[in-house]
Parts: structure tokens; C-alpha cells; sequence
């Protein structure tokens, strides 16, 4: 087990060459001087020509392309971003602030999605074929199909301005950051964020819990006399779990793409807004640190989700495919 | 019933299929309404006579009238026009992009399941890859680098959009290169590329008509989702995102509701009426998520 | 019902199922006695019910399947009240305190019948925890390792707590036939439990039921579509076509005095050791007509090679030509007819 932990562990490093490969080669194609994403613009400014190109020559711009990148993937690992174009903010310093604001809206509508997707999917399988189900059938297709921020801003009509319950956007009152002071403000995005992925996990789960549902195991538990109810939990819902968890997994990527367009409709200091606002303001260095830090998030929460199928499935854990 | 009827079925699998769905109310309903859209969106010019991009300040914010069926925009332009308009180009969007991209995974999913070995590991490898960067940023900075405009747009969306068919036609074309047909295939000779296109790819034919659907479904949304956020299509091009970018402004999303609601409505109307047909699809083809 | 030699009787049994607005017949008339202590073998080829007809018993039929007709007696023991497992509803607690304890079934595909994700352990523990409420887990787990070791797995202790993928084939089945003993129930129904396997672990399989019925006295119902297996594990036979009993009797009226066409169709398919090399198997020519057509008269006449004018005018009744030894067919006319 340890050993299947390790070789997955493992098997991220080459990606994570490869991507942060793939960002290097896209800042490269960025038409600016890499000085000015590398340097303190204050420090910049002062500098004449002759004594920029002496620190373009002592920085190494001048070396040979994987020299490069193998210098800036030393800089990234001490925490040395660049900075931003527009602000000459470190930009290490904006994704520290807004990385856990993503993070905490990402985590709560993973929750919601999971608790109400899972819920929802196994109603629907065990109700297979009547009004709960072509109900739900319906709501998930609605819910897939009406676009987020939509959603988002159906809400904000009704909730923050005609109603007044909940705030239209941002993250925080001034001089109230406790979690439960900002959970009013997260309401609504990790509601918005999570609707489409409820739909999506009520479908998966319908299906492999009636994949299941019909497996010769479930009906060696009924033989053995078990109750309908247990038989669902201990052998349909443990089981189905496995290829569900793994969907939700797959979605992350999903999610986090969602962020730029729901931290944006909310206002909503996230990484995806972050994302959204530098590339409007063509501060391309930031875009693509943003990038990189949220592939990086993808590919970890991956690594986890590997962790979790082979906890549910002692196949895998055994490593051993197959035979179902 | 005394004698017993040994009657061979005279009904095709296409046939079988077609009446399959005709049976599904769901479907026919979504395909209805996504032809009816499609159509008034098609015939345009002959259910309102504005051009929808013809600013007309003295029509600022012009209410619901007989003249102007949803009134006018922020810049005296009709909405109704606009919604019929900016629907060609975001459905076009979108089909485009679908097909495009489809075809696209699915041939690189043919020869990526067929082969194997090491092309197969490569490719497999750079799906990976792709799967850990969330679209919407990559498309984002793509086109950031790229520049604006809807055929640059149709074209990061196929980059970025061939790898989940890609995986899907690969699978089945895995689980279908051991079935004995197969076997029964290459023991008579035939070459591998006739295998491939002419008996494997068939077959994965369900799998890409109901991506086919969902993707379309994705990109018109997609579409919506950038250029509302004022990256995607040039905001002098009517489109439904476009029409809904205009409600980022707090006080217009107040004020005159329609101008976001109405485009909205339309939008997600579309969309739900394609996955509607695209579920019924899948009820037919009997294709299973993931 | 016989209580005294008799554990289980099935009268006139009918079961249907709905399949869209089709209706299938799955069981149309079937009439089965299992004496205690004795193994009564169910053949037929695919189709013929007799999968349907052991899930009946148990109330174990799919959601669109119920059974229509007839009933099914069963008797745990002589001096204990007759259950009627036909009159029980499908999820309620009659039927589930029946399952697993009183009456045990085994399937046809070990592979599949286990759950990938709990060790064997558990799952032979879900059975035993379910009908003997009280029992500590030492002893629990004791009384599971020592039935493992007399179903000849070997180191019984440590595969307790292994999972299925980490047992063979036919390991697998004697983790199932473990599940199903675990309660000494009085009948163990096995339908098709050799199907899946190696015919070597087939033999042994048998050889392991066999044993089974003369250390614990159980009482069996073994389903296969081989009549080689009947040969030589039963003591019983019925022979199934289209969800009818066509003939039952011992195994040595059946096998030596076959009186239905279809048996002795289905005997001359079978190889015989010592057979001459040059003759040729027989096979039954055409195949089993579609469920969901209601026949008004003998279902094997299509296929049949006595087959006469009378064959197409109405059922044959059931004749009783030896004792114990029933025929549903005209060609027993003088027999006496059962009722």
C-alpha cells in the first residue's frame, strides 16, 4: 500500500516539470521585457540602459533557454514569483492573499456538491423510474445547462437587493475576518459553483449506484437476509462510492475554472478573479502564476483522490486491476 | 398462437434507434426548441428590422413597446435584434468548435487506442497534462496571448477541447479491439487502417454524437461565461455573453433587468434544450458517464 | 405437506415477469418436492425457469418479476409449523429471517457474487451477525475459520482476512458455500455453481456438496443445465422446459426408464463413457420458444419427434407411470394421471 502511495507520489514529479515547463514557454511568449517581470519595478526605474543590460547579462537573460528555466524553477521554489506589471507588487504577496480565499470557497462547494449530488443520485437510483427521479433528472439538466454566473446573478437580484439577506459581493466586513463572519459571503458563490457539479455527481452516482444495484453481490446479500436498507448502505452505496469519488475529482479542474467567472460576478478576491482582473489589464505574469498555482492545485488534489479511491477499493490498494 | 412465428426483425439499428427516441418526450421536446431557436436565430433579418448593431442614443434604455419587443440597450440598441443576432454567432460558436473539436479527439483517440504502446502512453500522458490546467484560465490566457476575435476563439476552444473525447473514443475503442470481430478482421487480412476506420470508428459513432451534443452545450456556455467577463468575442460583435456582460455594471442589473435576464433566458433555453436532446441520445446509445 | 420427509413443496408454481408492456412466463406450472436430506437436481436448458423457480423460493426475483400462482411449503423441520414462503412480501421480516438462515443460496458466478471491497471475513460475518444476534465476534470469527478449514481452504485464519481478488475461482465458490453454511441452514439452494468453473474445481465442488449434505444433513437443490452433474450428485431429478416440470423422478427412473421426449432428447445429447465411437450425438432440433408466447398446448410439440395430432389440442396432464416418477406428456396416456 505504502508502495502504490509512494509511485503516485512520485509519478507527479515529471508533471509538474511539464507544466511549470509549459508556463515557463508561455511567459516566454509574452511580448514584454522579462526584466520587468523579474525585478522591483522602483529599482528598475532607476537604472540607466547600459546598467540594465549589465543586470540582463548578470541575471542570465542572456544564457541559453533551459538554463533559464531551470534558474526561474529555482526562483519559484524559494517563493520568487516576479512581480506584477501594473502594480510591482511581489507577485508571490497576491496569491498568497487570495489563494486561501479560492481555496475555502472551492472546499465548501465541494462539500455542498458532494453532500446533495450523492444524496440526490442515490434517491434517484433507488427510486429508478418514478416522479422523484425524472424530477431529479430534470433539475440536474437544468442545473448543468443554466450557466453559472447566471445562476449567480439571479441571486444577487433576489437575495442581496431585493431581499437584503446576503451580501452582493466581496469577502469580508471590515474588522470581522472570523470563518463565520465571512460564511455569509460565501453563501451564495459556493451555491453557485456547486449547482453544477451537483448535477453532474447526481447523475454519476445514479448510474453507478444502479450499475451496482444489479451486481450478483447485492443479491448474495439479500440471500444472506439482510435488511433493504443496510443492503443499500453496506454493499450499493459503498461500492458505487468508488467511481463517484473519482468524477468528483476529475471536476476539480472544472471548479476551479468556475472561480474566474463566479469570484468575478461576486467580486469575490479569489484567485480566479485575480486571474480575470490581470489579464483585462494585460498583466500577463500574474495570469499565468495564477495558472500555474491552480494546475499545481489540481494535480495534488488528484494525487489525493488516489489516496481516497485506494482506501475504498482494496483492488487498487493491492494493486491489482480488474474483476469486478 | 398455434404455429410459432420465427419472423427475422425486419427493423434496422438505425431504425430501432430513431423510434427509441421518437419515444422519448424529453428529447423531442429539446430538439424542437433547439431547431425553433436555431431557426428564428437563422432567419433574422425577416422578424425585425433593426441591425443590432446600430447605436441610437436617443433610445437609451427604451422600454418594452410595440416598436421594440424588449427594448433597447445601454446604447439604443434593440434587444430583440441583438438576442436573434448575437444567437447566430454564439450557436455558430459553438457548433464549430463542437465538431472541430470532436473530430479532432476522436481521430487522435483512434490512433491512440488502436496503437497502444508508446504513441498511446505519450498522448495518454499529454491528456494528463492538459486535465490539470482548468479551461476556462487556459482558454483565458490563451487567447490573452492570442489576441480577440470569434475565429481565434473557435480555434483555443478546439485546442483546448480535445481531450475528453479523446479519452472517451480511446476506452471504447479499447474494450472493442478484443472483441473477436476484431480477431476475425485481422485473421482475414484486413489492414489495420480499414480496421480502424472502417470497423472500429463506427462503432464508436454513439460515444461522439452525444459529446458531440454535450460539447455544443459547453462552448455556447463557455462562449457566454468569457465574454461576459469582457475576454471573449469583440464587444462590437452581438452575442448572448456579450448582451450579459452588460449587466456586470451593479446598477443596470437593477435598474433594467431585462437587458440580462432576456439574453440569459434565451441562453440557458438553448442550451438545456440541447442537453435535453443530448440526453435522450444517450438513453439510445446506452453510453454511460465516463 | 409431508412434513416428516419432506423439507420443501412446491405446488403449481407460477411467476411473471413485466418486461415493458410484454409479459414473460417464466414459470408457468412447476411442482417440486425436496425430501430432507436428499439433493434434487433441476435441469433444462437456458431459459427453461429453473433459475427463476430458485429465486421464487426465496422471494429473490427481480423488481418486475412476482410470483403470479401456487405455493411453496417449507418445512425447517418435522415438528415445526410450515411456512408459506410464497405468501411472505419480498423486503419483509419473515422472508429475511428465512434467508441465510433456514434456507441458503448459493449463484452461479462466484467472480461476481462476492463484494470486491470487504474481506471474506466480513461477508461470511454479515450472515452469521444477522441470524445469531447474541454471538461475541471471538467466537464469531472462530466458528467461521473452522467451517473455512473444512471447505478446504487452506490457512483459513489468514485468508479470513483477505479480500475476493486474492482467491481463485474456485476458492471464491467455497467462500460462498461458507456464507450460505455458515447458519447449518436446512436447505441450500446452489443454482448453477459449477457453470463458472474449471471442470477439475467443478468435480471438487460437487464432491465438497456432497460431503456437505451427509456431515450436516442439509438438504439441497442443485441446478444445472448438465446432465452429467445430475449423474452424479443427485438424488432427485426434474427435468425443466418452458417453466414446466416435463418429468421428475429418481435418478435412476430418470437416467434408466426416460419417458419424455425431451429427456430423452436431452440424455442423448449428453457423451456416455463406453459410447460407440461412431455415433453421433443428437441435438434437439430448433430452439426454446420465446417466453412471452402463451402456448395452449404442450410447449416441446414444435421440437418434438413423436409429436401427433392430440400433442396440439391441450396441455398433456401430468401421469404418474412408476411411483414417483411423473410425465407431463400423452405418450404415458395409460398411465394414471397425477392430480
Amino acid at each position: 500500500m505504502t508502495q502504490y502511495f509512494i509511485k503516485r507520489f512520485l509519478s507527479m514529479i515529471p508533471k509538474l516539470l511539464i507544466i511549470t515547463m509549459l508556463i515557463y514557454f508561455g511567459m516566454e511568449l509574452i511580448p514584454i521585457d522579462p526584466l520587468t517581470r523579474m525585478m522591483d519595478p522602483d529599482t528598475l526605474s532607476s537604472m540607466s540602459e547600459a546598467q540594465l543590460e549589465e543586470l540582463r547579462e548578470a541575471k542570465g537573460l542572456n544564457d541559453p533557454v533551459v538554463v533559464r528555466y531551470f534558474r526561474w524553477l529555482g526562483d519559484l521554489l524559494h517563493g520568487e514569483l516576479g512581480y506584477s506589471l501594473t502594480t510591482g507588487t511581489p507577485i508571490s504577496k497576491l496569491l498568497a492573499a487570495r489563494f486561501p480565499a479560492t481555496l475555502e470557497l472551492c472546499g465548501i462547494a465541494i462539500i455542498l456538491a458532494g453532500i446533495f449530488g450523492i444524496l440526490m443520485g442515490s434517491q434517484s437510483a433507488r427510486h429508478k423510474n418514478t416522479l422523484v427521479d425524472y424530477g431529479n433528472t430534470v433539475l440536474g439538466l437544468v442545473g448543468t445547462s443554466v450557466p453559472e454566473f447566471f445562476f449567480g446573478m439571479c441571486f444577487i437580484m433576489l437575495f442581496s437587493m431585493r431581499l437584503g439577506w446576503l451580501p452582493s459581493g466581496g469577502r469580508m466586513t471590515i474588522g470581522k475576518t472570523a470563518f463565520f463572519d465571512r460564511i455569509e459571503y460565501m453563501i451564495m458563490p459556493s451555491v453557485c459553483m456547486a449547482i453544477g457539479l451537483i448535477a453532474y455527481l447526481m447523475r454519476v452516482t445514479r448510474n453507478s449506484m444502479l450499475d451496482v444495484m444489479h451486481k450478483d453481490y447485492v443479491k448474495t446479500a439479500r440471500a444472506k437476509g439482510e435488511k433493504e436498507g443496510q443492503i443499500f448502505v453496506k454493499h450499493c452505496f459503498r461500492n458505487g462510492c468508488t467511481p463517484v469519488v473519482l468524477v468528483l475529482i476529475g471536476r476539480i479542474s472544472m471548479l476551479v475554472s468556475g472561480t474566474t467567472i463566479i469570484e468575478t460576478v461576486f467580486n469575490y478576491p479569489g484567485m480566479g478573479m485575480l486571474l480575470v482582473n490581470s489579464i483585462t489589464e494585460k498583466d500577463l505574469p500574474v495570469a499565468m502564476m495564477t495558472l500555474l498555482l491552480c494546475a499545481i492545485m489540481v494535480l495534488i488534489t488528484s494525487f489525493l483522490g488516489d489516496v481516497a479511491i485506494a482506501f475504498l477499493d482494496p483492488r487498487v490498494r493491492f494493486g491489482k486491476e480488474g474483476q469486478s | 398462437m398455434k404455429t410459432m412465428k420465427f419472423q427475422k426483425s425486419k427493423d434496422s439499428i438505425a431504425r430501432r434507434n430513431l423510434q427509441k427516441l421518437l419515444s422519448n418526450k424529453l428529447a423531442i421536446f429539446g430538439f424542437a426548441v433547439m431547431m425553433i431557436i436555431m431557426i428564428l436565430c437563422a432567419i433574422a433579418p425577416l422578424l425585425t428590422p433593426y441591425d443590432p448593431t446600430y447605436i441610437d442614443m436617443s433610445l437609451r434604455y427604451a422600454p418594452v413597446s410595440a416598436e421594440h419587443p424588449l427594448g433597447c440597450d445601454q446604447s439604443g440598441r434593440d434587444v430583440f435584434a441583438r438576442i436573434l443576432y448575437g444567437g447566430r454567432v454564439s450557436i455558430v460558436i459553438g457548433l464549430v468548435s463542437a465538431l472541430c473539436a470532436n473530430v479532432l479527439g476522436a481521430i487522435i483517440g483512434c490512433v491512440s487506442g488502436f496503437f497502444g504502446g508508446k504513441v498511446d502512453q505519450a498522448l495518454m500522458y499529454a491528456s494528463e497534462i492538459f486535465s490539470c490546467f482548468p479551461s476556462t484560465m487556459l482558454v483565458l490566457i490563451v487567447m490573452a496571448l492570442a489576441g480577440e476575435g470569434v475565429l481565434i476563439m473557435i480555434l483555443v476552444f478546439i485546442f483546448t477541447g480535445w481531450v475528453s473525447t479523446m479519452r472517451m473514443v480511446r476506452s471504447r475503442i479499447l474494450s472493442l479491439k478484443n472483441e473477436p470481430f476484431v480477431e476475425n478482421c485481422k485473421a482475414n487480412g484486413i489492414s489495420s487502417a480499414s480496421i480502424m476506420f472502417r470497423h472500429l470508428l463506427p462503432n464508436t459513432m454513439g460515444v461522439f454524437i452525444i459529446n458531440i451534443t454535450s460539447t455544443v452545450a459547453g462552448y455556447v456556455l463557455s462562449e457566454a461565461g468569457l465574454s461576459f467577463l469582457g475576454l471573449g468575442v469583440p464587444k462590437g460583435i452581438p452575442t448572448w455573453g456579450n448582451m450579459l456582460n452588460a449587466a456586470r455594471n451593479l446598477s443596470t442589473m437593477q435598474n433594467y433587468p431585462i437587458l440580462w435576464i432576456a439574453p440569459g433566458i434565451v441562453l440557458s433555453l438553448f442550451v438545456l434544450a440541447v442537453n435535453f436532446f443530448g440526453d435522450g441520445l444517450r438513453d439510445v446509445f446506452d453510453v454511460k458517464d465516463e | 405437506m409431508d412434513v416428516k420427509n419432506n423439507i420443501l413443496e412446491i405446488e403449481h408454481l407460477q411467476t411473471q415477469f413485466r418486461v415493458g408492456r410484454k409479459k414473460v412466463y417464466a414459470v408457468n406450472d412447476v411442482s417440486l418436492t425436496v425430501k430432507r436430506g436428499h439433493t434434487l437436481g433441476i435441469v433444462g436448458e437456458s431459459g427453461c425457469g429453473k433459475s427463476v423457480t430458485a429465486h421464487s423460493i426465496l422471494q429473490l426475483l427481480p423488481q418486475n418479476g412476482a410470483i403470479t400462482g401456487g405455493s411453496i411449503l417449507f418445512a425447517p423441520d418435522a415438528d415445526s409449523p410450515v411456512m408459506e414462503l410464497q405468501k411472505m412480501k419480498r423486503t419483509g421480516k419473515e422472508i429475511r429471517a428465512v434467508r441465510g438462515q433456514k434456507i441458503a443460496m448459493i449463484f452461479q458466478d462466484p467472480l461476481s457474487s462476492l463484494n470486491p471491497v470487504y474481506t471474506i471475513g466480513y461477508q461470511i460475518m454479515e450472515n452469521l451477525k444477522l441470524h445469531e444476534k447474541g454471538i461475541s465476534k471471538e467466537e464469531a470469527k472462530a466458528r467461521i475459520i473452522d467451517l473455512l478449514g473444512k471447505l478446504g481452504i487452506p490457512e483459513p485464519a489468514q485468508r479470513y482476512n483477505e479480500y475476493p481478488h486474492q482467491f481463485s475461482g474456485g476458492m471464491k465458490q467455497r467462500v460462498m458455500i461458507a456464507i450460505a453454511m455458515i447458519c447449518n441452514p436446512g436447505l441450500l439452494i446452489a443454482d448453477e455453481p459449477t457453470t463458472a468453473l474449471d471442470v477439475t474445481i467443478q468435480a471438487q465442488i460437487l464432491r465438497l456438496m456432497k460431503q456437505l449434505k451427509e456431515d450436516f444433513g442439509t438438504s439441497i437443490i442443485l441446478i444445472t443445465h448438465n446432465m452429467g452433474i445430475v449423474a452424479e450428485a443427485c438424488d432427485e431429478v426434474a427435468v425443466m422446459y418452458m417453466g414446466r416440470v416435463v418429468e421428475s423422478g429418481t435418478k435412476r427412473q430418470i437416467f434408466a426408464n426416460p419417458q419424455h421426449p425431451y429427456t430423452c432428447a436431452l440424455l442423448r445429447s449428453v457423451p456416455v463413457p463406453g459410447m460407440p465411437e461412431d455415433k453421433e450425438l443428437d441435438s434437439i432440433p430448433g430452439s426454446t420458444p420465446d417466453a412471452s408466447i402463451r402456448f395452449d398446448h404442450c410447449e416441446f410439440q414444435p421440437r418434438c419427434e413423436h409429436a401427433c395430432g392430440r400433442c396440439m389440442d391441450g396441455f398433456p396432464p401430468v401421469y404418474e407411470c412408476e411411483p414417483g416418477h411423473m410425465v407431463r406428456c400423452f405418450v404415458k396416456e395409460g398411465a394414471r394421471q397425477h392430480d
